[in-house]
């Protein structure tokens, strides 16, 4: 695909070395920039650690996963980070904050990882997004003073501070109320409305997948089910 | 503040105790080096001050059978106007001595007499500060050891009759004016201390000396002045210095500096062991932390300075506490640790050089502790973290 963001061409994963187990098998996925994805399938069919490879936090057994043109097995480890960095923002099922900072801190950690000197402007940005999670109060709170559903949604602010190109979120919103879940995935599909963002989800949740512009399913490590834009088409997730 | 020195911070001061608890340790360990170091100098300066601070610490001698110095002048200027050895005396004085018979009312006894050019002289042995009475500084005046005195009811004012062995039908009279302790009771017992004038008048031999003594700047560079000495002077001198006569001391000595460095070495160990082990816990404790900052792209270089910074603080704080600690502790034994006569037991020297010394090791093994977990913190995958929850 000519407009494709990231590419992924035959695919395994393979876990341990004395009890071999092979979590993916031959995987080829092509996302297109600025589109918006959900991976589904049941737990253990092995979507989260598709898109720990996607993510290059994980390492295929064989296949290759290119970015923006550019082959990660071919990429030295720092410049691994840079692309987790610079291109790259993720949303994790438990949020992972870093304890020891504060809320706004952790928004600007992805930018002070990058290097470059905190002006004034990117803190309001970090402000801009966490007041956009409805956060403005709790944004000086260090992160283990807040509720669940406050660190996710300060683990999504972090995930935008540095504008990445690209968005992978595992069950983003697994500890989220119904409330919660709608008004952070509004967020979302308008932050790749507005800036051409290219998310891709992982999800149980039926009700998100059926938000999105393409819905692949994955189903004991192959890919069983790969449609555009057709939500009523949905199989039944589990 | 660089990226990996704040976050360093913050991992270390959101554990306060524990960062607490390793930095006494770092701090004991500092403490015991800076005590033990300082203690251990100051007694063997206080030891060699005391056995050749106030004495000869090299001396030129004839070879002569008569062992007469006969142009003392030219010896003492040679010595002090070579180049190589400008900047390292203190002090060259000549001596003209002999054993000589003390004539008392019942009995004789033996003493020796020590005739010095007073003023350079005073340089070594500081007749002054230990003096009860004048100098000797008039024609047959004498100034005596403090035990030759009591011994034979000796005391200010009193008459000598003075012979030398070899010139029996010849003696002179002279006149105490004063008694020295020099501290040493074999000198207290012996020396008879006048002006040269008066020893040569005695001795009867103008003009010559029987030695030539010198303080050096670096007493333990006397060998090394005396190798020079004797290389100046040529043939015919005999060059002796304290070292060579006093080996037995400095075997002392140098056991004892081997043994303190030992137990500092050991300490060090301790302490750096201790902080690699702490650190290594941390790295575990704080890897879903390390995960977190690799997803969101950490380079591994980054990630190993945060270990490293943490072994830096930790390394200066604990040596912080550990020299005010180490300090105090010298002070207090130096106020509290008295003689009867309310000094120091053991004077000590506060020696910066040694304390910057061992401030330098304490943060350079901290920062050694920390290159292990320093490098398990590179190593560590960020997927381990993020699969594991």
């Amino acid at each position: 695909m000519a407009n494709s963001v990231l590419t992924l061409e035959k695919i395994n994963k393979v876990y341990g070395v004395d009890v071999p187990n092979q979590v993916l098998f031959d995987i080829d996925l092509s996302i297109e920039k600025g589109s918006f994805n959900a991976i589904i399938g049941q737990s253990g069919s092995g979507k989260s650690t598709l898109l720990n490879i996607m993510g290059i936090l994980d390492k295929p057994t064989n296949g290759t996963v290119t970015i923006n043109g550019i082959r990660t097995d071919q990429m030295k480890s720092d410049q691994m980070a840079q692309v987790r960095n610079r291109t790259l923002g993720f949303i994790f099922q438990f949020h992972y904050l870093l304890p020891e900072f504060t809320a706004l801190e952790n928004v600007l950690m992805p930018y002070w990882i990058r290097g470059e000197q905190v002006g004034q402007s990117e803190k309001q940005r970090a402000k801009d997004l966490l007041t956009r999670m409805g956060l403005e109060k709790v944004m000086n709170n260090l992160s283990t003073k807040m509720s669940g559903g406050q660190q996710q949604r300060t683990a999504i602010a972090r995930a935008l501070m540095n504008q990445p190109e690209i968005i992978l979120a595992d069950e983003p919103t697994g500890n989220l109320d119904s409330t919660n879940t709608e008004s952070v995935y509004e967020l979302l599909r308008e932050i790749n409305r507005d800036n051409g963002t290219t998310f891709i989800l992982v999800t149980h949740d039926r009700r998100v997948a059926e938000m999105a512009d393409r819905i692949v399913e994955i189903r004991d490590g192959r890919v069983f089910l790969d449609v555009d834009n057709v939500a009523q088409a949905v199989p039944s997730a589990t | 503040m660089a990226l990996s020195l704040k976050i360093a911070w913050r991992f270390l001061s959101a554990n306060k105790n524990q960062t607490l608890l390793i930095m006494l340790g770092i701090a004991v360990g500092v403490a015991v080096q800076v005590f033990i170091g300082l203690l251990i100098q100051g007694l063997q300066k206080n030891l060699v001050q005391t056995t050749v601070g106030n004495s000869a610490q090299v001396t030129v001698s004839s070879t002569r059978e008569d062992r007469y110095i006969l142009t003392p002048n030219d010896v003492i200027a040679q010595i002090e106007e070579d180049g190589e050895l400008q900047g390292q005396l203190k002090v060259v004085s000549g001596v003209s001595d002999s054993p000589v018979f003390i004539k008392l009312e019942q009995r004789d006894v033996s003493g020796f007499l020590k005739g010095f050019d007073l003023e350079r002289a005073a340089q070594i042995y500081r007749f002054e500060e230990r003096l009860e009475g004048n100098m000797p500084l008039e024609p047959n005046q004498v100034i005596i050891g403090k035990v030759l005195a009591q011994e034979n009811n000796l005391s200010i004012g009193d008459q000598l009759t003075l012979t030398v062995p070899t010139l029996v039908l010849f003696s002179r009279n002279v006149q105490v004016v004063g008694i020295f302790d020099l501290g040493v009771g074999g000198l207290n017992a012996s020396w008879i201390v006048t002006n040269l004038p008066t020893a040569w008048d005695i001795i009867r031999r103008p003009n010559t000396m029987s030695s030539i003594e010198m303080q050096v700047n670096d007493v333990f560079s006397a060998d090394v002045v005396a190798t020079r000495v004797k290389q100046i002077l040529g043939d015919g001198f005999k060059v002796s210095d304290w070292k060579t006569s006093n080996a037995d001391l400095l075997t002392a000595l140098s056991s004892q500096s081997v043994s303190s460095i030992m137990i500092q070495t050991f300490v060090i160990i301790a302490v750096a062991l201790s902080i690699a082990s702490v650190l290594i816990i941390n790295v575990v404790q704080k890897s879903r932390q390390l995960g977190i900052l690799k997803a969101m792209g950490i380079r591994d270089g980054q990630a190993r300075m945060i270990f490293l910074n943490q072994g830096l603080l930790l390394g200066v704080g604990g040596t912080i506490i550990g020299l005010a600690m180490g300090i105090g502790l010298i002070l207090m034994f130096t106020t509290f640790a008295r003689t009867p006569e309310g000094s120091p037991v053991v004077p000590v020297f506060i020696n910066y050089g040694f304390i910057a010394l061992s401030s330098a090791i304490a943060i350079g093994s901290s920062l050694v502790a920390a290159i292990i977990p320093a490098r398990r913190s590179a190593k560590l995958s960020p997927v381990e973290v993020i699969r594991n929850g």
